[in-house]
């Protein structure tokens, strides 16, 4: 496996001039979290790299390793929204006017002592991520089943964090994944289903609530977001193709592969932050920098 | 009623009367406001009775100014 980075994120993410640091401390649940994407990301990883059988068992493979990439791409869009919500409870002054004196208040005081408002590789108490969160046991079926009773509970607390905040950023965020979660709980679903003979869409969804009970997820399901599977790939992984086919159960449209990857939105930039010495490099400082870069170029 | 004339008493109150008055004459300055929760950094736009206008990066953001702890020029 190699990875190809393209300096885009799944979606376009809301950008408003206000932010909310504990919802920010919230979000980071859907991150670092033992469900977070940090954990989708790592246990479809290891699962990928520890697959026995790769050519016999393909199509399982390949959909083990191309959700392990969509992963990734969640992991930046749920950074980049805790990026967004941090803004706002700061103020630029000099250290002893205690620029940062809002901060004491704020449920995670990483943020600002540690990340300079940003996010933390951690969950929502500010426990760090842990690698006993990844499960790869390397019996096929019991992999496909974590996975499956994974993307459940990743789904379960996303609902419950889109209930704390109604800030735009984590909103659209939140409806954008449940969507997509919705997909990999359906993927993991027909996969076992392929390889056992059960039918486990049958006891889908847990909880009982459809992503339509959410504004934010509603504009993407109608978009058919919640029907296409993609490869991300230029030509590999095209085999998902054998398990994702047939009809999406909750809508009844037609489930469709796409090779390589959605469009994207932009990375949002982020302001310096002068109270948190970040980046720290001054005008002059900058000057001096930009005449080192052009020089013997 | 007991044969009294009714009269109307109207009481007249303005939040903060010097705090507006302050702020009135840093209008169109860059400002840091503390609130009851949190603070805003920008330029103050207007400065009403009982609320003032702080705009960051074009947006307005409109605060009561009950809700204002301080304000202090950045």
């Amino acid at each position: 496996m190699m990875f190809k980075r393209v300096n885009k994120i799944a979606i376009e993410l809301p950008n408003p001039e206000y932010g909310d640091a504990n919802a920010a401390a919230a979000v980071q649940e859907l991150l670092g979290g033992k469900f977070g994407e940090m954990s989708t990301l790592n246990n479809y990883m290891y699962q990928s790299f520890n697959f026995r059988q790769k050519g016999k068992l393909k199509p399982f493979y390949d959909l083990v390793a191309s959700i392990t990439a969509e992963e990734f791409g969640h992991v930046e869009l749920v950074s980049t929204t805790i990026n967004l919500l941090s803004k706002g409870t700061t103020f630029t002054a000099e250290p002893d006017l205690t620029p940062l004196q809002n901060a004491k208040d704020m449920r995670n005081t990483y943020s600002f002592i540690a990340t300079a408002q940003t996010s933390l590789a951690g969950d929502s108490m500010g426990n760090p991520w842990r690698g006993d969160n990844v499960f790869s046991s390397g019996n096929l079926v019991l992999d496909l089943l974590h996975n499956f009773f994974l993307e459940i509970g990743a789904r379960t607390h996303k609902m419950r964090v889109y209930e704390m905040t109604d800030h735009p950023t984590a909103r659209e965020m939140i409806g954008y994944l449940l969507v997509r979660g919705g997909v990999h709980v359906l993927a993991y679903a027909k996969a076992l289903e392929i390889a056992t003979g059960v039918d486990l869409t049958k006891m889908l969804p847990i909880p009982s609530l459809d992503n339509r009970a959410f504004d934010h997820a509603r504009k993407y399901e109608e978009q058919g977001v919640g029907n296409v599977l993609f490869t991300w790939s230029d030509g590999d992984y095209k085999d998902i193709r054998a398990i994702w086919k047939g009809t999406n159960p909750s809508n009844g449209q037609p489930l469709v592969v796409q090779e390589g990857m959605p469009e994207g939105g932009t990375v949002p930039d982020l302001d310096d932050l002068p109270e948190e010495f970040a980046p720290g490099i001054g005008k002059d400082d900058y000057d001096r920098i930009v005449k080192r870069l052009m020089e013997n170029m | 009623m007991n044969g009294q004339s009714q009269q109307t008493v109207q009481l007249t109150s303005m939040y903060d009367p010097y705090v507006y008055q302050t702020l009135s004459g840093v209008v169109g300055n860059n400002i840091v406001v503390q609130t009851i929760r949190g603070s805003l950094q920008g330029t103050l736009t207007s400065v009403l009775p009982d609320h003032i206008v702080i705009e960051i990066n074009k947006t307005p953001f409109f605060i009561r100014t009950q809700q204002i702890i301080w304000v202090s020029p950045s």
